[in-house]
């Protein structure tokens, strides 16, 4: 664990201190201290780094292998590949964070991308109805959000864990997205459309800056709001929060709501990415954003981590693929490597936390 | 107490099953994905068979015939359903023959064969979910006389009189030669090297239309392989690995060969985005990707051709019927797709 929660409570919001009842924030306070106070204990400087050390280390071995890694133009490449990817991890370090998981991601992105182009478009199931495409986009992230709603709601309200609630919720929109598509790709979609994820802003891709613009927003959250606080203290004993008047249920509830719109504008980007609307789109997308979530340093278990792990667990990944790319390995070779880096990275986690 | 515990239990073997079940799926996903050959895409396919053909039932010749396929959620079954039902409308097979979508379940499937077993129909054809799922059924229709026809996918035991299916070696070679001819139109060269985007590793279909790749490069001296690389048979990943490949060798590349056609797509996508235009080829027939070749000269495809392949089925239970020898498989040749035939293409089988 690098970057520890420290920086996330060391600035708490002024506004928190102001408005909380003196004995509820300090006992808040005291359950950080603790767990922040192990930490300081026992973490081993260099484990703490580990994650950024090994994307160093990546960089420094892609360097040296080949002349074309460490070139701008490749380097906004690596940006462009990692964005999808990111924008989900980001989504999904909240319900970590709170020490729950959210296995939808991946078919709740298909689905609002789907849902968003259908509509923009007019076809398939929305055949002949086109909407506005800000409205089409708005219904996407509302569709993404009931989803976060009903697998929040059954998970905080009745205790069902959310790894069964969210794994319900991925068969749901797998299905619907079949549905909503007609299982064909759609083409010819509106360049208003496109544009989100699909244009250069002054050189740079689109898709990187909403990327960056959602993990700045994102950290804010975790450091400066009092629902950022909670979510930490409800991931390092759910118990104790729940003792000292935090409202539990709201918070565990709004961790996958916000994970499900993450994954909706993940949808949205990949529409621009691609050109076009791809019934599998969110094939294989379930796993690497987890991934990068816990190769940044989070704790599976909940009540540590942040933003900044998360990209650097993103970068991870995609820097290795990528050079890989580059360098010309084949398939299996870049299996083995990937399972190798894998292995590396969270055992250096692992040895930063004990 | 006893209620906590009990409760624990439930969650536990909750997590189990749901391991388990996320485990199917995971499982399921790399299914789905080795079957791209069945085209993620298609036509919804317009069920104007009825419109056309009114040949007249030729008397009591017509035999009844069954078919169970592995899930209408591919659009490769929905045509076969569509070229089914056309068959019944034209009269080349009884019209009490019955067709069995098994929704993706094993288990689904060997009932729909035993009930047309029972039903006594005078042949099956199955598109089996698992080669080794069916053993069993087909077996029990083997005892009950009743000839079996492998079409698309083959099963592992059991007698059948034909396995009628694409040749995915075929299917790579007439591609990549394709991409191959279009390299020639665009520019006289001594060699042209071309980039290939695999399928997902280890999959049966990625294999074969690999070899076929590698065999057309092997035939052909002015074709060279420049890399090869997986794009597990997905868009965005063909996105990403062309992306990489152009920062490798930019304007090296004279074509991209694709095994599937949504990886065409992507081919296509990172080639525009660098402002470049070199031919691409796929494999499958994939709507969208034919519709783009109005803007794209050189791109093309093989297209795969499910309504000729039960057309064929049907023609062969007939002739072993008839007491003629069929042959043991049936190749069922891709149709080559360009700009040329594009249109006609798209309103035939998608109109």
């Amino acid at each position: 664990m690098w970057c520890d929660s420290r920086d996330c409570f060391e600035f708490p919001s002024p506004k928190a201190i102001i408005t909380r009842p003196e004995n509820e924030l300090s006992m808040l306070q005291s359950v950080v201290d603790s767990k922040l106070f192990d930490n300081r204990l026992t973490v081993s400087q260099i484990g703490q780094y580990g994650p950024i050390l090994g994307l160093i280390g990546l960089y420094v071995a892609f360097t040296f292998l080949n002349d074309r890694f460490l070139t701008v133009g490749n380097q906004v490449n690596v940006l462009q590949q990692v964005s999808i990817i990111g924008i989900m991890a980001i989504g999904v370090t909240f319900p970590i964070l709170c020490a729950e998981i959210d296995l939808s991601i991946a078919q709740v992105m298909e689905v609002a991308g789907l849902t968003i182009a259908t509509l923009a478009v007019g076809a398939r199931l929305f055949e002949g109805v086109a909407v506005p495409v800000p409205l089409a986009i708005l219904a996407g992230l509302a569709l993404a959000g009931l989803f976060g709603v009903i697998s929040g709601y059954v998970t905080a309200r009745f205790g069902v864990p959310s790894f069964m609630t969210t794994l319900a919720i991925l068969f749901l929109a797998d299905g619907l997205g079949l549905i909503v598509s007609g299982n064909r790709p759609i083409i010819g979609l509106p360049a208003s459309l496109t544009g989100i994820g699909g244009s250069r802003i002054m050189g740079f891709p689109s898709i990187v800056i909403v990327f960056f613009t959602l993990l700045i927003v994102s950290q804010a959250i975790l450091s400066y709001t009092k629902f950022g606080l909670y979510i930490y203290a409800i991931g390092g004993d759910r118990q104790s929060a729940e003792r000292m008047g935090i409202n539990v249920m709201a918070v565990r509830m709004g961790t996958l709501v916000i994970s499900g719109i993450f994954a909706a504008i993940a949808g949205l980007v990949t529409l621009g990415r691609l050109g076009s609307a791809v019934p599998t789109m969110g094939a294989g997308l379930l796993l690497p954003p987890i991934a990068a979530v816990i190769l940044g340093g989070a704790d599976l278990f909940g009540g540590s981590g942040n933003m900044v792990g998360t990209l650097i667990g993103v970068l991870i990944l995609g820097v290795l693929q990528n050079g890989l790319n580059l360098i010309g390995i084949g398939p299996s070779g870049q299996l083995v490597a990937q399972g190798i880096v894998l292995m590396l990275a969270v055992l250096a986690n692992v040895v930063g936390q004990d | 107490m006893s209620r906590d515990i009990r409760r624990r239990t439930f969650i536990r073997s909750g997590a189990l099953a749901g391991t388990a079940l996320l485990a199917g799926c995971v499982g399921n996903g790399g299914e789905g994905n080795g079957s791209t050959d069945d085209g993620g895409d298609g036509g919804g396919g317009q069920d104007d068979g009825g419109g056309d053909g009114q040949q007249t039932t030729s008397g009591s010749s017509a035999l009844t015939a069954a078919l169970s396929v592995p899930s209408l959620e591919f659009t490769f079954f929905a045509r076969m359903e569509n070229a089914f039902n056309q068959a019944k409308d034209q009269g080349s097979i009884a019209s009490d023959s019955v067709f069995y979508d098994a929704g993706n379940s094993q288990t689904t499937q060997i009932s729909d064969i035993e009930n047309a077993i029972s039903s006594e129909v005078d042949f099956i054809m199955i598109s089996a979910i698992t080669a080794e799922g069916v053993i069993n059924a087909i077996q029990q229709a083997n005892d009950a006389d009743i000839p079996v026809v492998a079409i698309d996918r083959n099963v592992a035991e059991g007698e059948t009189i034909s396995y009628v299916a694409s040749d995915n070696v075929q299917l790579g070679q007439r591609s990549t030669e394709l991409c191959l001819s279009f390299m020639q139109d665009q520019g006289d060269a001594d060699s042209y090297d071309v980039v290939q985007l695999e399928g997902t590793p280890g999959a049966s279909v990625t294999n074969e239309r690999g070899e076929g790749f590698q065999n057309a490069v092997n035939d052909n001296d002015s074709l060279n392989r420049l890399a090869s690389q997986t794009g597990e048979f997905s868009t965005q990943n063909a996105l990403s690995v062309m992306e990489d490949f152009i920062t490798q060798y930019g304007d090296e590349i004279d074509g991209v060969f694709c095994q599937n056609d949504l990886m065409a797509l992507g081919a296509h996508q990172a080639l525009q985005n660098a402002g470049m235009s070199v031919p691409i080829t796929g494999i499958d027939g994939t709507e969208a990707w034919v519709e783009s070749f109005s803007d794209n000269e050189y791109y093309g495809t093989l297209a795969q051709l499910p309504e000729d392949m039960v057309s064929a089925s049907i023609e062969r239970a007939q002739a072993y019927i008839d007491g003629e020898d069929v042959d043991d498989s049936v190749v069922v040749d891709g149709l080559e797709v360009t700009q040329e035939n594009a249109s006609d293409y798209l309103d035939q089988y998608f109109g």
